[in-house]
Parts: C-alpha cells; structure tokens; sequence
C-alpha cells in the first residue's frame, strides 16, 4: 500500500462525524484561548491536555490539531487588531498587520493570513505525506556546525533589517542577544546575570519581551499624544472587510517563499516558527519590489510570515513523528500526549500503528480546514474590535497584557520585566531605534551559542569545523554570497536622503517613532500638521490605503 | 459587540481558572483533601511533566482518583522556581510535587539559591528509570570495557552525548571515567532528540540514556545497549549486563534518575498518609506493572523514613561527583 493510500486512510478515520465535532470545538475553544498573550499554542494545548487525553488517541490528538490551528489564528487576531504578539511567532504580524488595521484593512490582513496559512498547510501535509523520509535524513544531519552556520545567515539577515540604520541596528541587536543570555547556562551550570533573582534563572520569557516592546510600549506612546480621536479607519461595508483579489496577486511570491521557508526550517528540530516566519518575512521584504512599503502595511508581510507560519507545523511533525523529536514548544506537548496514550513516537510508529499516525497527519489539515470555514466568516465580527473607543482598548490591551504574562507563571517579578519592557520600547520609540533585530537576536541568541559551543567542543576549538562539513559549508557559502548580492542590491535606487533612512526597515514602534509615516497618523496626528507640510491633504485610508505613505515618502524624498 | 463579549467570555474563563488554582479547601476528616495540584519543573512535554501526567492518568484508570490533578508547570531555574513555589505552600494539603535527581543537584551547583528539599516532606518514590550505555548499531564497540580500553588509548577523542553537564547522565559518565581512568569529551544538548541524532550522525559515539528516551529506536535496530550503568538489571532488557557484571563497579550509592513525590513543608500528616497511601496502591496495580515494563523503567516504592533515607545518600553520591567537576557552591 502506497503512502496515498495510507493518507486516504487517514482522512477515513479522521472524517467520523465526533472527530469533526471535536476538531470544531478545538479550533472554537483555541481561538478564545489563544486571544490572551501568552497562551499561544503550547500553552493552550498543555492547558487543554487533561480533557484531550480522556477522549480515545484519534479524536483527542484531532481535536489537539483544532485546538492548535484556533489558538495559531488568534494569534493574528491580537497582532493585526490590538498590535499585541500573544506568541512569539506572530511578532511579525504587527510589524505589518496592525499597520494595515490602521488603515481599515484588518479584515484583508485577518483573510490573507488564514489563507495563506491555509495554502502553506495544503503544500506542509502533502509535502510531509511524501518527502518525510528525505526531510527526517536531512533533520539528522543537522549538527551543531550545521546550526551554528544556519545561525550565521539568520543574524545575517537581522543585520540586513536594520542596513539602513546601522548603529542603532547593532545597540538593538547587541541588547537582545545580551538579554537572551540570562538565566542558567547549560554548559557550566552556572546562573549568568541573573542578579541573584530566582525568576531570572529560567531567563527572560520572550512573551514578556515582546508584549512589553509591542503592546505596552504602543499604549504608552499613543496615550503621550492625547489625541482622543480614533486611531483606526474602522471599515464600514463587508466588502471592505474581506481581501480584494489584488491582495492576493500581490501575495501570490510570499506565500511561495514563505511556505518553502517555513517547511525547511520547521523540519529541522528546534528550527520552530518564530525563526521561520521572521526569515521569511526578511526574504520576501529583500525580494520585494517595493520594500519600502514593508512596515506600512504590506500586505505581502502578512502572508509570507504566515505561510511560513503554517507550512512549519506541517513539516514539523516530520521530526516528531518519524524521528520522535519535538522542534517546537507544540510539538513537545503533542509528543507528551502521544506518550500518555502510550504511543511512542519515532521511526516505528508508522510501522506499529499506522491507525494513528495517518490520522495525526490527516488531522492536522482538517484542523486548519475547519479554521478557514469557521473563522473566515468571523472575521467582520473580530474587526469590530477596532470600534471600541482608546479610552476603552487601552486599558482593555493593558490588562490582556498583564493577564497573559501573569498567567505564565503565576510571577509578579514578570510584571515588573513587562512594565520595563514597555518602558523601552517606549524609549526606543523616542530615540527611533528599530525593535525587531532585538528580539530576533533574542530568539536566535541562544540557538547561536549553544550550536558555536558544541561545534568548537567537538573540534577542540577548531573553528575549520563550519567549513569543514558540506551542509555547514554551503550554508555559509550561501550566506556569504547573498550577503554580498543583497548589499549590492539594496545600494542600488535607494534614496540618498536620510529623512527615508527608518522607512520601511524596522519594526512598529520605529513607524510609530516617525511619528508621521502610517495613514493613521496622517488623521489621527493633527497635533503635528506641519510635518506633513501644506501640501499633503488629509486622507481618508479606504480610498486608497497605500497612497498616503507612498506620499509620505515622496514628500520625505522631495525635502 | 460580539466580539467584546467573546474576549470577556475568554477572560472570565482566564480569571476563573486562576481563582481555582489559587484557593486552598480544607482537607475533610478522612485526609483527602478537596483538590490536589502537582508541581513539576519542567514545561509541559519535558520528562518530569509528562511523566506526571502519566502517573495521574494511570491513577484515573485505576479509579483510585475521580477528578483531575492540574499539573502546574514551575519551570523557572532547573527546579529552583518549583522548589521556592513549594516553600510557599506551606502547610497545605493540596499542592505535592514530582521530585527528580535535578531537586538535590541544582541547589548545590548555584551559588546564589537557599532552598533545599530536605524542606519537604517526603510522600513516596515510586520509580527508578535506570541508565543504560547506548551507541549507534553499526559501532565498534560490544561491550562497555570496549569503550572504556578504546577511550584509555585516545584520551578526549571519544564523544558522549547528553544533558546538562550536571544531570544524571552527565554525572554517571563522570563516575565512569574517574573509576576506569578513560577519558571522553562531553557534548551537551538540552533536548533528547538532538543528543538521538548527535549518535545516529557520529558526532558522539556513546550516551548515557534512560531506556524511555531511546526505546524507539533500540526497537528499530538503530541502537544498541552494552550495559546498564546501576547496580540493578533491567527487568525489560535482560540481555543487557550491568557495569558490575562488565567488571566496573562503581559502587551502590551512584546517582540514580528516580522519581517520586514530595509535599510542602508542614504538610498536615492525614493528607500525607493519604497520598502515601494512594502511590502505595497505584505500585501494586497490573495497569503501573504494565507501564513500568513498557517504559523499561524499575518499579521501586519507598516512603518516609526509607524515602527520606534514600534521598540523602542520593545527595551524598550527587555532591561528590559536583565537588569533583568543581562546580559546588564556594
């Protein structure tokens, strides 16, 4: 019996109509969860752990599949409508998400992510049904040199994020790697800046990070404007609400690029879909023809990251269940969950008990099928959100905020991180120091250091070991050269002025920095009319949502 | 306004669900206590969580439980954040926690922490997962005194594979080197797969593994076990001899991966004979026998004194072999 068969199967058992109750109620219950920052889909699905394992192994792991595809798109909800990452995979959705919800457009940002989600899981599961044994061989020769190299070319491109503002790049970079090294080092045992805190022996939540830098330092930027007018352009007819078939022609190279980056990188163990979705966001902002628009409301910056997003928990199923290894937090908790029902992932599962292991795999599509039909039709209703008054959504966001880092752990030393958190990013803000490459070196700083320290172990400090080994080499071949392509490249039909320097490059709170970039400054700022100059006009953003900042950066070029 | 009540209705269950953990019911006459919740240290699917979770599941099947045991996830600081947790539930009845070798050695190995088990009270142990020297199918060596000879001729060529450098993986191939004079290098990994592929890939050629972590693959003929590092077989792996029977004995008191479940401090003594009693009824099911059997492990009950005493000589062995890695707390 071939691997279709098998599949086909799979789908067979998975279709019972209890499977399909219980993959509806997983996606409904993790969309309601997963709103709180936070609770992502780890949390959510070791938080729902004790109902699932009661149900028998198909049914509970499907309903986990739902659970996980709920809590993955509301995700997107929190970051597109209230600029909050409430899992470190959506951190790149408000770089351009929330800016298109500026501008009216959530509901085109909410349906591109679903569906571009929805076409990368397609292209994930088949591509998982068939190249699994060629993926689970490349997971395996996957060594320490080989990440160290892969670490390479990822800070690379963090570097790359920030070319057009060097210095204030590095300082964020330096400080998220610096920050990324708290807590205790698995070499030596020993506590590294941690200041004889407890809490800080585990390290620094990323959560706390980034719901810090985004969603408290976003409160209080705009609370210091004391405009008391609406921030957002909220969308009156439905068919504002849904993305125009231009939106998707324009995504169309995102979403490839997203979906292959997203697959390669999810299969290798520890890869995971923080590192995917911000290389792919990178890759499809350096192959764009207008990057300048990347951070203003790119539609094409929605779907790659989610693409990459979707395709990643496809492929990462490939290392748990061919080879019983986890790369993500969700991984780790469906592992746990195989083992309490007993099963073993690994290479015999599929030989043992194929019953469930096609089913697994036909589950997880039908999890982000069961998305798409529930939530598509949700999404007019979600952006109404952006209806409620300032007064009322920013404590509404503060509280969101404390409640999800407070839950992690129960700590209120976490608060207190949260609160300097918001602080920075705040003060990044004033001095307009972009906040991605912080936490991208803060997520990769880690995988880093212990991939150099393992590789130099095993060479005795000999660093020839990243050229030595093919994969490694290759890798650092690639990024080598495209270092040096894109360096070229992005010298090449850029504007000289300096005023265009944080455009288009960094993260929201540098847009927000500008003070005068996003559409929604251009309504909601008219405390501060004379950047504007006299001869920009107010916009309304429906009429059409990319013109004000293409102005914008006229403007800037023209002075 | 849907969506509004849709967020409260997630936050209602949110705020619930923390008021819930939060309180603390009296224990009824017979000692059960209203509710139980079980601190582990580790995230939810690290070893210590799930098998918790399996001991609470095995405890359903068995109907010595109706309800549910959360599981609460502490897992700041490698057991310290889930030690200081337990410090703070003093006196209750309703909060235990999983205990591993991590409890005794992480204390000694940080310099700046205060806590220490010997606070709690000991329910009960339950299990020993024992350790076993795995290399890859196609390696060389048949034997551990293969290794050993191979790793004395080429001092620092060989490689092991495994956790921190103070888990017990670690410790006991520390043990092994300081009692055959070999010497290997020790690559660390934080995740049992990477140190699986570190083997199958030939960067390491050796690991010290519980036969949970590798069953999978010694099934599928990728790995194969020359010895078992305690003093006890393996019920589950007859055929594969002891260190002690290989000639290299190590001593009794080696550090062991056992696990059991301890209570706060000045927990009430009814609800301590209540849960000793439940994990003394859970050793003795067919469903645990099966469990144990299939994970390989060694089925090993002790409570109070016997459990008390056995932690000590477990933090005896442990502190030596941190004293030698010059690790210990100056």
């Amino acid at each position: 019996m071939g691997v279709f068969d098998n599949l086909i199967n799979g789908f067979g058992a998975a279709l019972s109509p209890t499977n399909l109750l219980w993959v509806g109620i997983g996606v409904v219950i993790g969309t309601l969860v997963g709103i709180i920052p936070g609770l992502g889909p780890p949390a959510t699905l070791s938080l729902l752990l004790p109902l699932t394992i009661n149900l028998p192994p198909t049914t509970g792991l499907i309903m986990m599949a739902g659970l996980y595809h709920g809590a993955k798109f509301s995700g997107s909800i929190a970051a597109v409508l209230l600029n909050i990452p409430t899992e470190p995979s959506s951190v790149v959705l408000c770089f351009d998400g929330h800016e298109l919800a500026k501008q009216g457009r959530a509901g085109a940002a909410l349906g591109v992510s679903a569906i571009s989600g929805f076409i990368a899981s397609t292209f994930g599961v088949v591509a998982l049904t068939f190249a699994a044994p060629v993926i689970a061989k490349l997971a395996i020769d996957f060594g320490p040199p080989e990440y160290g190299a892969l670490m390479v070319f990822a800070l690379l491109l963090v570097i790359m994020m920030t070319s057009n503002s060097p210095v204030k790049g590095f300082v964020s970079m330096g400080l998220g790697l610096l920050l990324s090294t708290v807590g205790v080092d698995i070499f030596s045992g020993q506590p590294r800046f941690t200041f004889g805190s407890v809490t800080l022996l585990g390290g620094i939540s990323f959560i706390i990070v980034s719901v810090g830098l985004f969603a408290v330092g976003e409160v209080l930027v705009n609370v210091e404007k004391q405009t008391g007018r609406p921030l957002f352009a909220v969308p009156q007819r439905v068919r504002e609400v849904m993305p125009t078939m231009a939106d998707f022609k324009q995504s169309r190279a995102a979403i490839g690029i997203g979906t292959v980056i997203g697959f390669f990188v999810g299969s290798l163990p520890g890869g995971g879909s923080t590192v995917a979705s911000f290389l792919s966001y990178t890759i499809v902002k350096r192959t764009s023809k207008h990057p300048e628009k990347f951070g203003h409301g790119a539609i094409e910056g929605v779907a790659g990251p989610e693409a990459a997003n979707n395709s990643e928990s496809g492929a990462a199923m490939i290392p748990l269940l061919s080879l019983g290894l986890p790369g993500t937090a969700s991984t780790a908790v469906m592992l746990a969950a195989l083992l309490i029902y007993g099963l073993q992932p690994g290479p015999l599962l599929f030989t043992q008990h194929p019953e469930i292991a096609w089913p697994v795999i036909a589950s997880l599509y039908l999890g982000n099928v069961a998305l798409l039909i529930l939530n598509l039709p949700m999404i007019p209703i979600w952006v109404k959100i952006l209806k409620i008054p300032y007064w009322v959504l920013y404590p509404a966001i503060l509280v969101l905020s404390v409640i999800g880092v407070y839950s992690i752990r129960q700590s209120l030393f976490d608060l207190f991180l949260l609160a300097g958190f918001g602080l920075l990013g705040y003060v990044f803000h004033k001095l307009k120091v972009p906040v991605a490459p912080l936490l991208m070196a803060f997520v990769l700083g880690p995988m880093a250091e212990n991939a150099v320290r393992q590789s130099l172990t095993l060479s005795d400090n000999n660093p020839l070991i990243f050229v030595q080994r093919p994969i490694s080499a290759t890798i650092l071949g690639v990024a080598v050269v495209g270092a040096i392509v894109l360096a070229l490249t992005s010298r090449r039909g850029r504007p000289v002025s300096v005023a265009a320097i944080a455009d288009g490059d960094t993260g929201p709170v540098d847009q927000i920095a500008d003070g005068d970039t996003g559409p929604a400054d251009l309504i909601a700022d008219s405390a501060e009319p004379h950047r504007l100059g006299p001869a920009v006009p107010r916009q309304t953003p429906s009429s059409d949502p990319s013109s004000p900042a293409d102005l914008l950066g006229q403007e800037r070029r023209i002075s | 306004m849907r969506a509004i009540r849709i967020t409260t209705f997630a936050l209602a269950l949110a705020v619930t669900a923390f008021a819930a953990a939060g309180c603390n019911p009296k224990a009824s006459a017979s000692g059960k206590p209203a509710s139980t919740s079980v601190v582990v240290h580790t995230a939810p699917g690290g070893g210590s969580d799930v098998f918790t979770r399996q001991v609470i599941k095995l405890m359903q099947q068995t109907k010595l439980i109706s309800g549910n045991w959360p599981v609460n996830n502490q897992s700041a600081g490698a057991s310290i954040g889930a030690m200081s947790y337990l410090n703070g539930k003093s006196g209750s009845s309703t909060t235990i926690a999983a205990i591993t070798p991590t409890w005794l050695v992480t204390p000694m190995t940080l310099h700046t922490t205060t806590v220490k088990f010997d606070t709690f009270q000991p329910i009960a142990e339950i299990l020993v997962e024992p350790y076993m020297m795995i290399v890859p199918a196609n390696s060389p060596f048949k034997t551990a005194n293969d290794f050993v000879t191979a790793a004395k001729a080429q001092p620092d060529h060989y490689v092991q594979a495994g956790g921190s450098l103070t888990a017990v993986d670690s410790l006991d191939g520390k043990a092994l080197q300081a009692n055959t004079g070999a010497k290997w290098k020790y690559l660390t990994f934080s995740d049992v797969g990477s140190r699986i592929t570190a083997l199958l890939r030939g960067d390491a050629q050796v690991m010290i593994a519980s036969p949970v972590d590798v069953a999978s693959e010694l099934k599928s003929g990728k790995f194969r076990a020359i010895a078992v590092v305690g003093a006890q077989a393996i019920p589950s792996y007859p055929a594969v001899p002891t260190l002690k029977a290989e000639g290299i004995d190590l001593g009794d008191s080696l550090p062991a991966e056992f696990r059991g479940f301890v209570g706060p401090p000045n927990m009430p003594a009814s609800a301590l004979a209540y849960y000793q009693g439940l994990f003394a009824k859970l050793v003795k099911t067919p469903q645990w026998a099966s469990f144990v059997a299939a994970n390989g492990d060694i089925s090993q009950y002790a409570d109070g004194a016997d459990f008390k005493a056995l932690l000590t000589d477990q933090e005896k062995s442990l502190s030596t072999l941190v004293s030698q890695l010059n690790l210990g707390q100056s």
